[in-house]
């Protein structure tokens, strides 16, 4: 590197244009390159020569030629080609005009459009799994969603101790009525049910803006009766809650939520203007 | 060869995914004023009698909820009668979340009935409805 920093020094020099151009033609490709790197990094705005420059790199493409790939025509008729034969019966024409580094060129773009192909189907797959019943993204919304509990009041504690008894006068378990309440509803008289289908207790709250929800539970008398029950839904996620040990099955139906939980006699439900996270509330508040 | 096979392939499970799906968004229902609407038919406990039993619920209070119509049919198919719901027979409650309770038809004895029967709710300017057909049963 030594020598060549000389030779490039010397061939830099004012008057020494025509002594450079035949040095260049006896250096190798290696050195040619070198020989230019040092020369741009010598050469100043006073100093540079475009002519030395333009020297060297005909020399370079003397030495080592790049090699010439195919013009902007020649590329488009191979893709036409390409995307005119996709049918297997012109496989043979579609072969014989395909650009060989077409997809070598391009590795990258590969790899993303196979990426989100598999992405894609997967996605299908799995909405296809939940349409069949499958709640892959409520199991995966109960792993990643945190709960958050409202901070219980003593008013709504005259809501459960109303709620209760009139569950224990239907003679159905008291433990089932929630203990937790939203702040700003009143709770209406419960009401009762009892006919060849089920005994029922519910109690509606509504609060001075007009929004309101309901608790009931019911005592189905014959067994399989609630498996039948078509609760109106909305396309949404049905959300799987569990909390001291009772599954309830949260869900949308356009403008309201509601929860309903079954031991398979036993069928409760709460639904109305309420969010999500008061349901929850709710449910894990029921039993104390 | 393989690669448009396997192409194909990918394609076909993609088609097929979007099948399930669709037919999924079919089956969905959705009311804006109906939570729950169930109706059966059983034996009554005179002669000739048929209970029709029902239950409709409602998102949230509606101003009316019950069944619109109730529609006896012979077990053949013939038609018998129509009882339409009101506040006067019943069928209708006003101010309500819940109307459950059974109507009772009464025919002939021995004679089996069917019912199709039609329950609503009604919220604001919101109104929908369902309708059950029964299953047949035999009068005593």
């Amino acid at each position: 590197m030594h020598d060549l920093e000389k030779k490039t020094a010397s061939q830099n020099r004012p008057g020494s244009e025509a002594m450079s151009t035949e040095s260049l033609h006896t250096m190798s490709p290696a050195e040619l390159a070198d020989a230019l790197e040092l020369t741009l990094d010598l050469m100043t705005e006073e100093n540079y020569d475009p002519d030395l420059i333009d020297a060297y790199l005909d020399a370079l493409d003397e030495k080592a030629p790049m090699p010439e790939g195919p013009g902007v025509e020649e590329r488009f008729a191979a893709l036409t080609d390409r995307l005119g034969s996709i049918s297997l019966g012109n496989q043979a024409s579609s072969r014989e005009h395909k650009g060989t580094d077409t997809v070598r060129r391009y590795p990258l773009k590969r790899v993303f459009v196979t990426a989100a192909a598999t992405v894609a189907l997967l996605f299908t797959l799995m909405v296809g799994a939940q349409a069949a019943g499958l709640d892959i993204f409520g199991n995966l919304a109960r792993w990643t969603n945190g709960v958050f509990f409202f901070p219980p009041s003593t008013e709504e504690n005259e809501f459960s101790a109303s709620l209760q008894q009139a569950l224990e006068r239907a003679e159905l378990p008291k433990e089932l009525a929630p203990t937790w309440f939203p702040e700003g509803f009143t709770a209406e008289e419960p009401e009762f049910w009892d006919d060849d289908v089920s005994t029922a207790v519910g109690i509606s709250f509504v609060n001075p803006e007009g929004k309101s929800f309901i608790v009931s539970i019911d005592f189905y008398k014959e067994a399989g009766a609630i498996e039948t029950l078509p609760f109106e839904k909305d396309a949404g996620n049905v959300e799987v809650y569990i909390s001291k040990n009772r599954t309830f099955y949260i869900m949308s139906n356009i403008n309201v939520h509601f929860a309903v939980w079954t031991d398979g006699n036993l069928l409760e439900s709460i639904r109305g203007d309420l969010s999500v996270d008061q349901i929850k509330a709710m449910i894990d508040s029921i039993g104390g | 060869m393989k690669k448009r096979i396997l192409s194909l392939g990918l394609l076909a499970i993609f088609v097929l995914s979007m099948c399930c799906v669709g037919a999924a968004a079919a089956e969905a229902r959705a009311s804006s004023t109906l939570t729950l609407f169930t109706a059966s038919a059983s034996k009554g406990n005179n002669s000739g009698e048929v209970k029709i039993s029902y239950d409709v619920q409602t998102n949230t209070p509606a101003d009316k909820v019950g069944i619109s119509s109730i529609a006896i049919y012979k077990s053949d198919g013939s038609y018998v009668t129509t009882v339409t719901g009101t506040t006067g027979n019943g069928l209708v409650r006003t101010g309500a979340y819940r109307h459950k309770s059974t109507y009772v038809y009464t025919g002939t004895s021995g004679t089996s009935y069917y019912a199709v029967v039609t329950g609503f709710a009604t919220i604001g300017s919101d109104s929908d409805s369902r309708t059950v057909t029964t299953s047949t049963i035999k009068a005593p």
